[in-house]
């Protein structure tokens, strides 16, 4: 019933998926279908291997993505919204060599991710980074997307604790309610439906010049800061310059119903109290007409 | 649109050829240009996958061992896994088994996954009994036995492709961490690097 991690699958075939998960849990998620294979379900006829090592992928994102892969892959190539739409997937060649083209976001915009052999993985990144040039492509890296993330509210390893559900994440219209799955009966344990359990929102201070810590915990604004007062946790903070300011995801009981109240943001180790505003956990493009151009 | 994507080893940036500083007691050389390809069967289609495999003039061993023609190997990594190694196979090899074997095993292109060292030479053994946890000597590791092993904290499969040498597939990643250690450990028996060669 707690969720144990947090990946895509793409189905390359009738008879093909690949699976991805974070880096922390694969290992994991592999012993976990595994087990699944093994022990649960024996009796059905799949295979799995691991192909970490086989393949660089690039995340290549924002509103011109699609004019550098066009650039990249020429002309001949349909790459359009048909051809490829937001989380479709598609198998081919580059220059000879087996590729794979993913159209998903983890930053929240027009966004693909194109995948070729590891060998080949340094070439293709120079080859990206030619294309791009007449449209100002620039590299990013893990802080930059750390940041995108927050403003797009998608969790990550500070809110897969293994303590979490996915309803207090957010993620509980993904919980089938019409077939079975490996952690329904669980997940509907009274301790893990509560409406009390502390549940994803987003947080940005009252004053905007403010900084905002993870780790801090939420009080009411008029109680003292007591444990028995203790509404939850701020998991993830960045400062954002979409938005002008800090920003942060936290757990907060009832925090989706709470939508435009004041709470404390309290850090007893590092001596700050903060007020916050309690808001949607999606900073930008909450509506995600980015994500499906 | 691009016009060619270059290969690059793991290796490229730390492994230059080098004689050894007198006699080489091992010989290291990086093997480029194998189609790899993970085989897996399915449920019931053993006996048509081992006479598809016989189709190439190769055999599916039973156990971890290899089978080898001169083209094309199978090395047992499990009771219903074998790795598929082919010489000078192209990059799109891998999608053509694939299909070739459709029905029979799962197969997923696994060419960039590890990083291939041959080595030989009369301390191999001695060598790689310093980071392999098995007993390597010639009646217990016999011509072509092949075995799953950890070496310098890296997934590694390990093949007796030969009476006097030894093929080492490391997991890409970790490529380098595996030479920085058989650097080190083969200095005391003098180490010869090769230039990279087709396999």
């Amino acid at each position: 019933g707690l969720v144990l991690d947090d990946g895509t699958t793409a189905r390359l075939a009738d008879e093909r998926f690949v699976m991805s998960t974070t880096t922390a849990n694969a290992g994991r998620v592999m012993q976990q279908l595994e087990y699944c294979a093994q022990v649960l379900w024996p009796e059905l006829d799949v295979q799995m291997v691991s192909v970490t090592e086989q393949w660089s992928q690039y995340s290549i994102a924002g509103p011109r993505s699609r004019e550098l892969l066009q650039r990249l892959f020429g002309r001949g190539v349909d790459l359009g919204n048909e051809a490829v739409p937001y989380m479709g997937v598609v198998e081919l060649p580059l220059c000879g060599v087996p590729a794979r083209l993913f159209r998903l976001s983890f930053s929240g915009e027009l966004a693909y991710e194109l995948a070729v052999p590891a060998n080949y993985g340094d070439a293709a990144l120079r080859a990206l980074m030619e294309a791009g040039r007449p449209l100002d492509v620039t590299p990013y890296g893990s802080e930059a997307l750390g940041v995108m993330r927050i403003e797009k509210g998608h969790v990550g390893g500070n809110e897969l604790s293994g303590q979490t559900t996915a309803g207090d994440l957010g993620l509980g219209r993904m919980m089938s309610a019409k077939k079975d799955y490996i952690g329904r009966v669980l997940a509907a344990r009274p301790g893990l439906t509560d409406p009390e359990r502390p549940a994803l929102v987003g947080f940005q201070p009252v004053d905007p010049t403010a900084r905002l810590r993870s780790g801090a915990h939420f009080l009411p604004l008029s109680a003292p800061a007591k444990a028995e007062h203790d509404q939850g946790y701020m998991t993830s903070v960045a400062y954002s310059p979409t938005c002008g300011s800090w920003i942060g995801l936290g757990l907060l009981q009832r925090g989706p119903q709470r939508i435009g109240e004041r709470v404390r943001a309290y850090d007893a180790l590092r001596g700050e109290d903060t007020e916050v505003e309690i808001c949607h956990p999606v900073f930008v493009d909450p509506e995600g007409e980015r994500l499906r151009g | 649109m691009v016009e060619a994507l270059i290969q690059r080893s793991a290796l490229a940036e730390q492994v230059k050829p080098a004689a050894s500083e007198g006699a080489a007691g091992v010989r290291v050389r990086e093997l480029t240009g194998l189609g790899l390809a993970s085989v897996l069967v399915r449920n019931g289609r053993r006996a048509e996958l081992a006479a598809k495999i016989a189709g190439y003039g190769a055999a599916l061993p039973d156990g971890p061992e290899s089978a080898a023609d001169d083209g094309l190997a199978l090395l047992g990594t499990g009771p219903r896994a074998w790795l598929a190694v082919k010489t000078g196979a192209t990059p799109l090899w891998p999608e053509q088994f694939r299909h070739d074997l459709e029905g029979l095993a799962s197969v997923a292109d696994q060419s960039s996954a590890y990083t291939v060292l041959h080595l030989e030479g009369p301390s191999v053994r001695r060598l790689l009994a310093k980071g392999v946890m098995l007993d390597l000597y010639p009646r217990a590791f016999a011509v072509g036995a092949v075995a799953g092993i950890s070496i310098a904290h890296a997934g590694a499969i390990l093949w007796r492709s030969g009476e006097d040498h030894f093929d080492l597939f490391v997991a890409r990643s970790y490529a380098a961490d595996v030479w920085r250690w058989l650097d080190h450990s083969a200095a005391e028996f003098g180490l010869a690097v090769g230039a990279e060669a087709n396999g």
